[in-house]
């Protein structure tokens, strides 16, 4: 087992261009620790994955694992493990054949490979299956026997490169739970690379958000830590706006007061709203904007409920268990998570409730004020 | 295709299938003409596609697989002579009346039941020439005793004596001149030789198109991996160029071709003019399709596979031999198959090569058959069907391995 040490990690695919794909990536990766990388479609996250395994070079910075120098060490060497998003199976063999590979061309004898195949056979339910080609076995199958090709192996760190994408929605929680409770048995380092960030807030013990990187930008590592850390405490709109399911909602506004523990804005309807942040960075009269959660609208009759936001309902859709509302306010898509009875429909106005231990607010550089406190909707 | 159809789909499906037919037949009479021209009498290219019993014959055949082909010459002007030696016993004796080209010989004597044991394997052997003047022509017994004689060494009789050449023996057969006939002829036996190799020419031409199937192969998909699978400079550029060059016909080059291979002889002697070596590393210049071809296929596969194998500690050739070469077993059956077929019909530049008739292979030495003067259509035939048995055996056997489906459930797709 093993700490994985990024510093200073820059890629570059194409030195004639001055294009970066990933600048300035520092992360400390404990031994043991469940790491989720995410970030949207093309943010590097795959890239960055890649060059911990080795399949790609680094073009800057150092790595470590188990405190060595590993930039110019082959995969083999560098003693990880690595599951891919299209599984990739070797088609012509079958399932022992499959995990055995490895084993066999580090010339290992064949009682301990049949050992290591049999026992992690068994961890994943693989053992009715061993001699099935992979044309024969369904979805979640394959990803396991992929899973297992890695545990023969006893690496000190596991990739996962979006290993779930490719499964249906209920396998995929299936899966999701298995990985887990994989990590808890094996006790070993896992990075996992997804966009999902259900997986993301459920598997982590800490997570790395990752955007696109600009060309102005100092590093396209967003932030790094625990899941409730980023949801709770978001290091600027990026992160805030990326972790969240139905994404947080983002409204102009103005700082009218600002102070210790609270401050006031005012948006662009006049409304005045209370936001436990502490915004005193700024002067009054900053342009910012305000962040709330879809999750922590209330009702205007809540007790929570000190500021309103009205807006006009686009679509109102009825989960049954819970009711999403898209809105219009001030001329942007505003989303509420409501009470499965609430009965509204599109074109009617509706006012809810904001709380203001909910609200987040972040400068005209994007970059959130501290939250002196949190809040979950009761 | 379960789509309903309107009713006039009958009609044209009539009429595709008409079509089907008359092309395919279209396709297929040459190659049945060439067949039966290889099973005619004579070494005409005109004549009936279905033989008869009466005009086929398998010489053609015989002199391809290097068979000799044996011929009764009647000698003209031979006359043959039935004497009783007086002692119950037979001497025959053939006489040259006026000018032959026929040596008068005489046999040992012999009692009439002894000729019932005779044969063509059981010839009568004279050692040498006889004066047939101590033969009196009035010693016949009787012309009918003669003629009782005369039946049973019909086709039977068959003298060898020392050839005139000196050399071997020359066979002779006196038999009928035809069946309803009295009147017996000589027959001297005539070996004809098979004019040129064409086993060894078949050989020659399955030997290098083997060798050069399997070298194409292996440079086509070691260089198509390679453009499939590594970045680097001036990729697209070769690739490009490469198909552009193919493009020119080799033809054109056979000039250069030619200088080129003198001057390689003159540092490798087994590479120069006029050996196989020579000439399988010419046909290596033509692979640019064959790499366009499995670099397409080895597209196709996903590249996580190797990656995969690298991470379990594969080097970069054992991926490629151990994972993808046999998730490409279709493609390699589709390229051995086109390189054989390819060298195994090419002319130009192995004409040009190739000199010694015993080195030639049989798509270049079956025109030797067609030289101005005379048209062996025939002998061509024969050689030319030939030529198709190891593309047919090739193809057959490659078959098995043109299988899809090879790649299933390796990755998600």
């Amino acid at each position: 087992m093993a700490d994985v040490v990024l510093e200073k990690v820059r890629k570059n695919y194409n030195p004639s261009l001055m294009k970066d794909t990933l600048r300035n990536i520092n992360l400390n990766i404990k031994d043991g620790e469940f790491i989720v990388f995410v970030g949207p479609s093309g943010c590097g996250k795959s890239t960055l994955l890649r060059m911990i395994a080795g399949l790609e070079d680094i073009t800057d910075g150092q790595l470590m694992i188990g405190g060595q120098y590993m930039n110019d060490v082959p995969p083999v060497d560098r003693n990880i493990g690595m599951v891919f998003q299209s599984y990739a199976l070797y088609p012509h063999m079958n399932v022992r054949e499959n995990m055995a590979f490895g084993l066999k061309l580090k010339k290992m004898d064949p009682e301990t490979i049949n050992k290591r195949v049999n026992h992690a056979a068994d961890i994943l339910g693989l053992v009715p299956l061993l001699d099935r080609k992979p044309k024969a076995l369904s979805g979640g199958q394959r990803q396991r026997v992929a899973i297992g090709r890695c545990i023969v192996q006893q690496p000190s760190v596991f990739l996962f490169d979006e290993p779930l994408s490719n499964l249906d929605a209920a396998l995929r929680v299936k899966m999701r739970i298995e990985i887990a409770k994989l990590h808890q048995e094996l006790q070993a380092t896992i990075i996992y690379v997804t966009h999902d960030q259900i997986e993301a807030m459920t598997l982590a013990d800490k997570i790395c958000v990752l955007s696109p990187l600009r060309d102005d930008a100092e590093s396209n590592l967003e932030q790094y830590g625990a899941p409730l850390e980023l949801y709770h405490n978001p290091r600027n709109k990026f992160v805030a706006g990326f972790i969240g399911s139905p994404k947080m909602n983002f409204l102009d506004c103005v700082l009218v007061e600002v102070g210790e523990r609270q401050c006031k804005v005012k948006l662009n309807s006049g409304e005045i709203l209370t936001a436990c942040v502490d915004a005193r960075r700024s002067p009054v009269g900053t342009k910012v904007q305000l962040g709330i959660r879809p999750e922590h609208l209330v009702p205007i009759d809540h007790p929570d409920a000190m500021g309103r936001i009205q807006g006009e309902v686009m679509v109102a859709e009825h989960l049954g268990a819970e009711s999403f509302v898209y809105m219009n306010v001030d001329d942007k898509d505003f989303t509420v998570q409501a009470a499965a009875e609430l009965n509204v429909d599109t074109g009617d106005t509706l006012v809810v409730g904001v709380p203001p231990q909910a609200c987040y607010l972040f400068d005209e550089n994007d970059i959130a004020y501290p939250r002196t406190t949190t809040y979950n909707r009761s | 295709m379960a789509i309903v159809q309107s009713k006039n789909i009958v009609y044209r499906k009539a009429g595709a299938h008409a079509f089907m037919i008359a092309f395919l037949a279209l396709i297929m009479f040459p190659l049945l003409m060439v067949v039966a021209i290889s099973f005619r009498v004579g070494n005409y290219s005109v004549g009936d596609l279905i033989p008869t019993p009466a005009n086929s014959t398998l010489d053609h055949w015989k002199l391809a697989l290097g068979i000799s082909l044996t011929q009764m010459s009647r000698q003209s002007g031979a006359d043959l002579h039935f004497i009783d030696d007086g002692n119950g016993k037979v001497i025959i004796y053939a006489s040259e009346n006026g000018k032959g080209s026929f040596s008068a010989f005489s046999t040992s004597a012999f009692t009439p039941s002894e000729a019932a044991k005779l044969s063509p394997d059981n010839p009568i052997v004279i050692n040498g020439q006889y004066n047939p003047e101590e033969y009196d022509a009035s010693r016949f017994k009787s012309n009918n005793e003669a003629l009782d004689l005369e039946k049973q060494l019909s086709k039977k009789l068959v003298v060898e004596i020392p050839s005139t050449g000196g050399q071997g023996k020359d066979r002779y057969i006196i038999d009928a001149v035809n069946r309803d006939s009295t009147q017996f002829g000589v027959y001297k036996e005539l070996t004809i030789k098979p004019p040129f190799p064409v086993l060894t020419w078949l050989w020659n031409s399955i030997k290098v198109a083997l060798i050069t199937a399997f070298l194409i192969i292996c440079l086509s998909t070691t260089s198509a991996y390679a453009f499939a699978r590594l970045r680097f400079k001036g990729k697209g550029f070769i690739l490009n160029s490469m198909l552009i060059f193919q493009m020119f016909p080799s033809v054109l080059a056979l000039v250069a071709i030619y200088a080129l291979f003198d001057k390689i002889g003159q540092y490798v002697p087994w590479l120069g003019l006029n050996t196989h070596g020579g000439l399988i590393l010419s046909y290596m210049g033509g692979i640019a399709l064959h790499i366009w071809t499995v670099k397409g296929y080895f597209e196709t596969i996903d590249g996580s596979l190797e990656e995969a194998a690298a991470i379990d500690g594969a080097t970069p050739w054992q991926a490629f031999y151990m994972i993808l070469l046999p998730l490409s077993v279709p493609i390699l059956a589709v390229v051995f198959i086109l390189a054989f077929i390819g060298t195994i019909t090419e002319v130009p530049v192995a004409s040009v090569l190739l000199m010694d008739v015993d080195k030639l292979t049989l798509a270049v030495g079956s025109q030797q058959y067609l030289y101005p003067q005379n048209y062996l259509w025939g002998d061509f035939a024969a050689a030319a069907v030939m030529s198709g048995l190891p593309i047919t055996i090739v193809f057959l056997a490659a078959q098995r391995y043109l299988v899809g489906g090879l790649t299933a459930g390796g990755v998600k797709g």
